[in-house]
């Protein structure tokens, strides 16, 4: 069997990948190697050609392509390797090293040991089944990033005539590159009573092109026997439910579905890695460290994010202290915080926080369950407030942060609240 | 025109049963279907159960095939490379009432030959099956009902009838029958004209139209849909058995089992219709499903489905299982009443309706180069790291992973396309190799399989097809 | 022209600021919360801007298509103009990430440049 040594593996060289092994490198990691079952660098980014990335991580506005790009330039200028076309096929962590088992047409079934390993896999998206969206069975219902694919990277037009289900940036943003292309989107339909993708992709791809944006409906029933024909659309009631009499025949050709991403932990799981009720994605400290040691993982594989920019953030970090974990420098804790999602708060990113090593900040990402307006954000121990600050409108669809300082915790439970803003402060 | 001794109409379980079963005698065989590939419809969407026939009626020709194929399938399903478990079967009784239909239950089960069922006591239930409901009183257990992937079954049959000289003729409609001197002369299709000497309607569902065109016309067929969910592997609640309700007068009612793939699967509603073709699946179906599951198994998760689907049972009225010949057509063997035991009773149709053709004439001498053995295509998943080593090594695609959720290889994908029964739409290669029919759907592989199918059919990914003709995945290219 | 409704996208808040002029003209403006929202709005009325990005075909890659961006974002009603040049125009390999496909692209001062490789 082939076999490769290294000190850090990233499984998976899309944004999240990437930063994590230049990160990687940047802080000691002799070989840092990169599995990536493409045969090219960048991941989902190739597909994404669309602007809008890099305006928090840059301060300017690039492509998918062009984003991926610079992370792969600095990622090989720094000496990062990669191997290409390799799918991994199992993950098994021993005590001194883990072993990664994955297959590539060149070498065949390959071996990779290293020191620690980051898991950096991405999501996959969710579909017709997990909706569970009744009506005939035929071609042309796609997830809108397969189109996505399929138009920007095969060349091939998945349809004339759309109907997208669900207001997710990755619908939204398909929107408008079949309009560019000579398509007819019929609607954006979404379940909710609020867009769950970003206000910016609801301007530029719907507003600009007048594509009508349902909010309280959805796809109710899919006809047609070899090619979709149709779909009826319902207004939904505010349990969700249709409303038959509100049901109403849109003819197409194709079914775009947006209707969300679910981190992708096959490979997590076969580690017995511990996976996250809410999040779907491994359970993480503030080093992007797993519950097995080293084991770390970063970007939408941990939870699903809305920029990239936080994907390169956070990855940076589980880079720098996979490398850490590598030289064996990363001391154990003396002790953790849970960090636990209050009042409307879906979840918190990282879930715990280990006390004990150094004195520094520490950002929390979460997710709000509501869209509100005028909120304070707080985090709390033992209904003692530690930090705060307010925003003017949270939304479902974009993460929120807060930032805290280590040396401000005690073991025990830390929760993160958002309150309506009390008038007159 | 098309010469051939024998004419099967329908590459179902039956039909294809059917053709490799006669290519044990030295005739020539061909087997038609109206369909892009060969699996039919009802074959192909069912529970996946080799049953043992402890529930059929007693004394009926289904019981009697029933009962004598379940024990064939160990050794078919080795012979031909296919998958296969012998899991099973709990019914458990959770009232008085149902309590106390268990004695009658066992004896027709005794009076259909099935003397292997035996009680088992709620903790013996409990202990075999943890997920059970615990208000669970008492229950039979059915060793012999298994489970095996439906439409490998009708490949393999297929694949080793046309390794023993079988022809199939996909893609082409039987229209018509002419009948002279009280047998069919010729039959004609959407493709050419056949001259068979002997004709065998095993249309499944459209049984009825293809005996019309031979003035027999004292039944119909009526699809009864069923609907079924196919879980997540890695769904919490799964059954080690197939769990079976007390049957009532409808259906065998709805039940849980795990697939041979390592899914769950529930299913399936009973719902009379008109339609042949309407194999939608509603949220009316999905409640009652999950309510009628929840009996056996509260804590099954519907949440956890990542795919639905929907066949169609080919019920015939007036019911029954029927084999019939006719002194007016001296030349034709016509199958009705083939329901949801069909699959099970392949095994035992195919050796049933040799004989009738022998009986009504055909001449029967043995194929001494017939050889039941037929090789499946090498499944990467199923491999050892070594074994996998050795694959890649001779052929490179091998190494390469199209479908993740299912660990697919394009070496298996572009071998499924190439096999003597080429599998040329997205939906013949699915149901072969199962990309697409993981948890992601072919969100992650559906596009790279179109490319695949394209390169190697040297086809324009605009002919690609989900499965019929005019079922085209693409519209056409972005930029000529 | 008279009214219009914008969206403001500059920070998350998305006032809806309603607009009412004509052409160069701005007659009135309602619901901007900033002095960023004026301005984007004001810019939004006028000449809205965008970057169009696409993909044009690449001749002799293992691609069949390279990704595209206008250098700098256009004239918003410029943008099916601008998709009927690129359905036109073909690249040949190799193609370098920051490479001008068309220069001067519809006589706005942007060039259309490969934002993806293709050898």
């Amino acid at each position: 069997m082939h076999e490769i040594k290294c000190d850090v593996a990233i499984i998976g060289g899309g944004p999240a990948g990437l930063a994590a092994a230049a990160a990687a490198k940047k802080h000691g990691a002799e070989k840092v190697l990169i599995i990536e079952r493409d045969s090219a660098l960048g991941g989902i980014l190739q597909q994404c050609i669309h602007p809008g990335f890099g305006l928090i991580y840059y301060n300017e506005e690039l492509t998918g392509p062009e984003y991926a790009g610079r992370f792969i330039s600095e990622a090989e200028s720094l000496g990062v390797e990669s191997i290409l076309n390799t799918m991994v096929l199992e993950l098994l962590p021993g005590a001194d090293e883990t072993r990664i088992i994955c297959t590539n047409s060149d070498f065949g079934i390959t071996e990779i040991k290293a020191r620690s390993v980051i898991l950096a896999m991405g999501c996959r998206e969710r579909t017709r089944g997990n909706i569970q969206l009744p009506g005939t069975r035929p071609a042309g219902v796609y997830t809108a990033g397969a189109a996505q694919r399929l138009i920007n990277r095969q060349n091939a037009m998945v349809g004339r005539e759309v109907v997208i289900l669900g207001s997710g940036d990755i619908g939204m943003i398909m929107a408008r590159r079949l309009t560019l292309e000579g398509s007819k989107v019929v609607a954006v339909v979404e379940i909710m009573n609020f867009l769950s993708g970003l206000t910016r992709n609801r301007v530029q791809c719907l507003d600009d092109f007048g594509i009508p944006l349902m909010l309280s409906h959805t796809v109710t029933w899919i006809t047609g026997n070899r090619r979709v024909e149709g779909v009826k659309i319902a207004k939904v009631d505010e349990n969700k439910k249709p409303i038959p009499e509100t049901e109403q025949f849109f003819k197409c050709d194709t079914l775009l579905l947006s209707v969300g991403l679910i981190p992708e932990n096959e490979l997590s799981c076969t580690a017995s890695v511990e996976i996250g009720p809410v999040t779907s994605g491994p359970v993480v400290n503030q080093y992007m460290q797993t519950s097995i040691p080293s084991i770390f993982a970063c970007g939408n594989v941990v939870h699903v994010n809305d920029l990239v920019d936080n994907v390169s953030v956070e990855s940076e970090i589980a880079g720098k202290e996979a490398a850490a974990y590598a030289a064996g420098a990363l001391p154990p804790a003396t002790g953790s915080v849970s960090c636990l999602a209050g009042s409307n708060v879906r979840y918190v990113c990282p879930q715990r926080i280990d006390l004990g090593n150094e004195e520094k900040d520490i950002t929390l990402y979460f997710r709000v369950s509501a869209p509100e307006t005028k909120v304070r954000i707080f985090a709390s121990q033992d209904n003692k407030e530690l930090c705060s600050k307010k925003a003017i409108k949270v939304n479902p669809g974009e993460m929120e942060h807060l930032t805290i300082k280590s040396k401000d915790l005690q073991p025990g439970k830390l929760i993160v609240n958002i309150s309506k803003e009390e008038k007159n402060g | 025109m098309i010469k051939t001794d024998i004419l099967v109409i329908g590459a179902g379980a039956v039909g294809c049963a059917i053709a490799r079963e006669l290519t044990k005698y030295r005739v020539k065989v061909l087997v038609v279907d109206k369909n892009e590939d060969i699996g039919g419809l009802a074959s192909r969407s069912n529970s996946a159960i080799i049953h043992t026939g402890f529930d059929a009626p007693p004394g009926s020709l289904e019981s009697e095939l029933v009962v004598a194929a379940n024990p064939m399938y160990e050794k078919l399903c080795m012979d031909m490379d296919i998958p296969f478990a012998k899991t099973g079967a709990i019914l458990p009784a959770f009232t008085d009432e149902q309590f106390a239909m268990l004695p009658s239950i066992k004896e027709k089960a005794f009076n259909n030959r099935v003397y292997d069922v035996e009680y088992l006591t709620a903790e013996q239930l409990l202990a075999m099956e943890p997920n059970l409901s615990p208000d669970v009183k008492a229950g039979l257990f059915i060793p012999r009902e298994s489970i095996i992937d439906p439409f490998l079954l009708v490949v393999a049959y297929a694949e080793n009838a046309q390794t023993n000289g079988a022809s199939f003729l996909l893609s082409t409609k039987v229209t018509g029958m002419k009948i002279e001197n009280n047998k069919i002369q010729s039959v004609t299709t959407t493709g050419e004209e056949i001259v068979p000497s002997y004709v065998i309607n095993a249309a499944g569902l459209f049984n009825d139209e293809i005996a019309a065109m031979v003035n027999k016309n004292d039944y119909s067929v009526n699809p009864r849909k069923g609907q079924f969910y196919i879980l997540d592997k890695n769904t919490n609640c799964k059954v080690n058995h197939i769990v079976l309700p007390i049957p009532t007068k409808l259906t065998k009612g709805k039940l849980m089992c795990p697939t041979i793939h390592g899914n769950m699967l529930v299913g399936p509603t009973a719902e009379d219709l008109v339609d042949k073709e309407d194999t939608s699946c509603d949220s009316a179906g999905l409640f009652s499903v999950e309510e009628d599951v929840r009996r056996l198994i509260p804590n099954v998760n519907l949440r956890d489905t990542i795919t639905q689907y929907a066949g169609l049972r080919a019920n015939r009225n007036p019911e029954g299982l029927h084999v019939d010949t006719y002194d007016d057509v001296k030349n034709y063997v016509n199958l009705s009443g083939v329901r949801s035991t069909g699959l099970t009773a392949s095994a035992a149709l195919g050796k049933y309706v040799a004989q009738t053709l022998i009986k009504i004439g055909m001449e029967a001498e043995f194929n001494t180069r017939f050889t039941p053995i037929r090789k499946g295509i090498p499944r990467f998943n199923e491999l050892s790291r070594e074994e996998q080593n050795e694959l890649i090594k001779k052929n490179p695609l091998y190494g390469k992973v199209i479908c993740r959720c299912e660990t697919v290889t394009e070496g298996e994908i572009t071998d499924a396309i190439h096999r003597p029964i080429p599998a040329r739409s997205m939906d013949a290669i699915k149901r072969r190799l199962r990309p697409g029919a993981g948890r992601c759907q072919g969100g992650f592989c559906g596009p790279r399989v179109i490319d695949i199918l394209a390169k190697e059919l040297r086809l324009s990914a605009a002919d690609i097809n989900k499965n019929l003709s005019g079922s085209y995945m693409i519209v056409g290219k972005i930029r000529d | 022209m008279a009214e219009k409704q914008i969206t403001c996208i500059i920070c998350p808040q998305g006032c809806d600021i309603l607009v009412d002029g004509d052409g160069n003209n701005i007659r009135s403006m309602a619901g901007q919360d900033c002095k960023r929202g004026e301005t984007y709005a004001r810019d939004e009325f006028i000449h809205p801007l965008r970057v169009l990005t696409s993909t044009v075909k690449v001749i002799g890659a293992d691609v069949p298509l390279v990704a595209v961006r206008t250098s700098k974002p256009i004239p918003k009603d410029l943008l099916f103009r601008g998709m009927d040049e690129i359905q036109k125009v073909q690249a040949k390999v190799p193609v370098k990430r920051g490479d001008v496909i068309i220069p001067d692209f519809l006589n706005t001062g942007a060039d259309l440049v490969a934002t993806g490789e293709a050898c």
